[in-house]
């Protein structure tokens, strides 16, 4: 309520309240939801086309500052464990556009999506894995003394599941370094998040396992990215877990295969333009926000290109990647 | 770590009847008396299997257990041997239950409280701790598809219990779907040799609530008197549709985990501390003050007559056969009601 009520009062005074991020990683958070955003079009349209492009994207749209401002304040020692709904966390945290792609056409180079290099692991379809699988990692950097940081993601379905029980009681008992992210997008599957949860504020569960928690509305980049910090920093200190729930709309859909635009909210803020709005509010000039776009859709455009030139994985491929070596 | 309750008293001791009173009497030394025979022929070898005592906690189950109604559905775990007797179930189904004897209610296929009896509203228990809970929450939606408003179902867990993804699930169930539903979580200092504060960082299980909207009430579990008060909220609670609730018994586990166990991990002042709280010596000393109370010669009568009955049980028990190994197909699908071949 309190930080929308800020948001007025900028538009409304002239004089705009500065924002507590700060310009230039506002502008950055920008530049990389922008790209998300772009690749997953591009993503979505090709998929829908056939050809060799195959498999199935959970689109984020209208939840990209979950992945983007979020996993900002992790460095490259780090770990994050996103669930198919945050391609951006992969893509942030620094794997290649064309790799990511290569994943959806069956290139050579295809795999499934994480690496070493970018830090995340593999996005798992069974999708209270991924928070199970960070939190071992945080267990790990406890149990080594190292000064590291896990993020793992979820969604509102995966609150009712007993993995999250007991990943949330395991973070808690034994003071992970660990930072739970919820994306409460109102919908697990076809089911309305009220169908799933007795309690409206999913981050107040926290109060059961003793975590500290915090709902942020995740239409709105600033409040993400504070609230992100706070949690990671207290990681960071020693403090233990925190559990992060993220407010968005599911504007995408739920896949390209099922895109269920029956579930679609029609009236719900968008945050990307939210945050266009804010930008230019603090200042910014529409001509900079369009280059933003203008390099994004360039580079999407080189990544596709790059891919399509690839040849399809053949069948000898397919053991590859299975076995260490 | 749990520490003994104490203060004012939220149930006024005068609003019991005096048969309540002498149940609930009879019923806490049974309990006690029965496990105290069941030691012995433990020791003696006759016991197939663990034995698990609920020394210091009989006051949590027969309380809470005396509180539920003849229609209601109910899921004690394996230390609720006094749920078992307040529901109807004799002192001697247990001990051939216990020493695996062919007439015992399965028949020795299982033993200790692995049982149920469907006409006592005994749902049967699991071993899997937490996995009764969800098989509990099934009974309460059937309840509540059924339209049977005057039914509730009750489930005990452990405080090691609560914390595997069974009991999340199943709790998250309840409170979407509202049922009428009561989980008592017994709180008793360990899950096996884990004590609280290595299992949450939370000081009170009855936090749990918070996490599914739902009531929560945390009581006194070695007051039998506030047992039973607290249960009966909780139950009636149900009935207006503000169900499920979590209860918390705060109590404390005397012994080990079962007989096999010397619980050498307990530090020692934390038992004695807790040996004060005794619920048969507090239950006493409340009885004392209470002018609808049996008297002491009465309870002295009730407790003779309890032994008597245990040494008549052991006695006819002692002496019964084990199944034969023959009869081990029998009884294994639908429409069998009995092994195909005579036990013995």
């Amino acid at each position: 309520m309190a930080r929308s009520a800020l948001a007025k009062v900028g538009r409304g005074g002239g004089g705009a309240v500065a924002s507590a991020v700060g310009m230039e990683t506002l502008r950055a958070l920008h530049g990389r939801m922008v790209l998300v955003r772009t690749a997953e079009e591009r993503l979505m349209a090709r998929l829908r086309s056939g050809g060799r492009w195959t498999g199935t994207l959970h689109p984020s749209r209208g939840q990209e500052a979950v992945s983007v401002a979020t996993v900002a304040h992790l460095t490259d020692e780090d770990w994050a464990s996103p669930t198919p709904r945050e391609l951006g966390v992969h893509l942030c945290r620094g794997m290649p556009l064309a790799e990511v792609f290569a994943h959806f056409a069956g290139a050579v180079n295809g795999g499934a999506l994480g690496s070493v290099v970018s830090r995340t692991t593999p996005s798992l379809g069974s999708t209270a894995s991924n928070l199970a699988v960070g939190a071992g990692i945080a267990m790990a950097f406890k149990l080594r003394r190292q000064p590291r940081v896990a993020m793992g993601f979820f969604g509102d379905g995966v609150m009712g599941t007993g993995t999250a029980h007991e990943v949330f009681n395991l973070s808690a008992a034994h003071g992970l370094p660990y930072v739970l992210v919820c994306n409460n997008n109102g919908m697990a599957f076809s089911q309305p998040v009220a169908e799933t949860s007795p309690v409206v504020e999913l981050g107040s569960r926290g109060e059961a396992y003793g975590l500290p928690w915090k709902s942020v509305d995740g239409t709105d980049v600033e409040a993400v990215w504070l609230a992100a910090r706070e949690a990671v920093q207290r990681a960071r200190d020693g403090g233990g877990a925190t559990l992060l729930e993220c407010r968005t709309p599911r504007l995408g859909g739920f896949t390209t295969a099922e895109l269920m635009e029956e579930t679609i909210p029609r009236d719900a803020v968008d945050v990307l333009p939210r945050l266009e709005a804010r930008l230019v509010e603090l200042g910014v000039a529409r001509t900079e926000l369009e280059a933003a776009a203008a390099r994004a859709r360039q580079q999407v455009d080189e990544a596709v290109a790059h891919t399509e030139a690839l040849p399809v994985v053949h069948s000898a491929a397919l053991r590859r990647r299975v076995y260490a070596d | 770590m749990a520490e003994p309750t104490a203060g004012q008293k939220p149930y006024d001791p005068l609003a019991f009847s005096s048969q309540e009173l002498r149940d609930l009497y009879w019923f806490m030394n049974l309990n006690r008396l029965l496990e105290e025979r069941l030691t012995v022929l433990y020791r003696q070898g006759q016991i197939v299997g663990g034995l698990y005592r609920s020394l210091g906690q009989e006051a949590t189950s027969v309380g809470t257990g005396y509180a539920t109604l003849k229609q209601d559905l109910v899921g004690p775990m394996i230390r609720n041997l006094g749920v078992f007797m307040v529901r109807g179930v004799s002192p001697q189904d247990i001990m051939a239950q216990y020493m695996a004897k062919a007439s015992g209610p399965t028949m020795g296929r299982d033993v200790n409280t692995h049982f149920g009896d469907l006409s006592k509203g005994i749902v049967i228990t699991t071993s899997m701790l937490g996995a009764l809970l969800e098989v509990m929450v099934g009974t309460a939606l059937a309840i509540k598809l059924q339209k049977r408003p005057d039914q509730v179902a009750f489930t005990w867990i452990g405080d090691g219990g609560q914390t595997n993804g069974y009991f999340h699930e199943g709790m998250n169930l309840a409170a979407v779907k509202k049922l009428p539903f009561v989980c008592i979580i017994e709180n008793n200092g360990y899950s096996y040799s884990t004590p609280n504060h290595r299992e949450t960082p939370i000081s009170q299980f009855v936090l749990k609530a918070r996490a599914y909207g739902c009531p929560g009430i945390r009581f006194d579990g070695n007051d039998v008197l506030e047992a039973l008060w607290a249960t009966r909220r909780a139950r009636a609670m149900c009935q207006r549709g503000e169900g499920p609730v979590i209860m918390e018994a705060v109590t404390f586990r005397i012994r080990g985990h079962a007989e096999h166990d010397d619980a050498g991990y307990v530090p020692r002042e934390l038992v004695e501390r807790w040996k004060q709280q005794d619920p048969l010596a507090r239950y006493e000393a409340q009885l004392d003050t209470l002018p609808n109370a049996p008297t002491r010669a009465e309870r002295d009568e009730m407790r003779a007559q309890i032994q008597g009955l245990l040494t008549e049980c052991v006695d006819k028990v002692l002496p019964m056969p084990q199944p034969r190994g023959e009869s081990a197909m029998g009884g294994v699908y639908a429409g069998e009601k009995r092994p195909a071949v005579p036990p013995m």
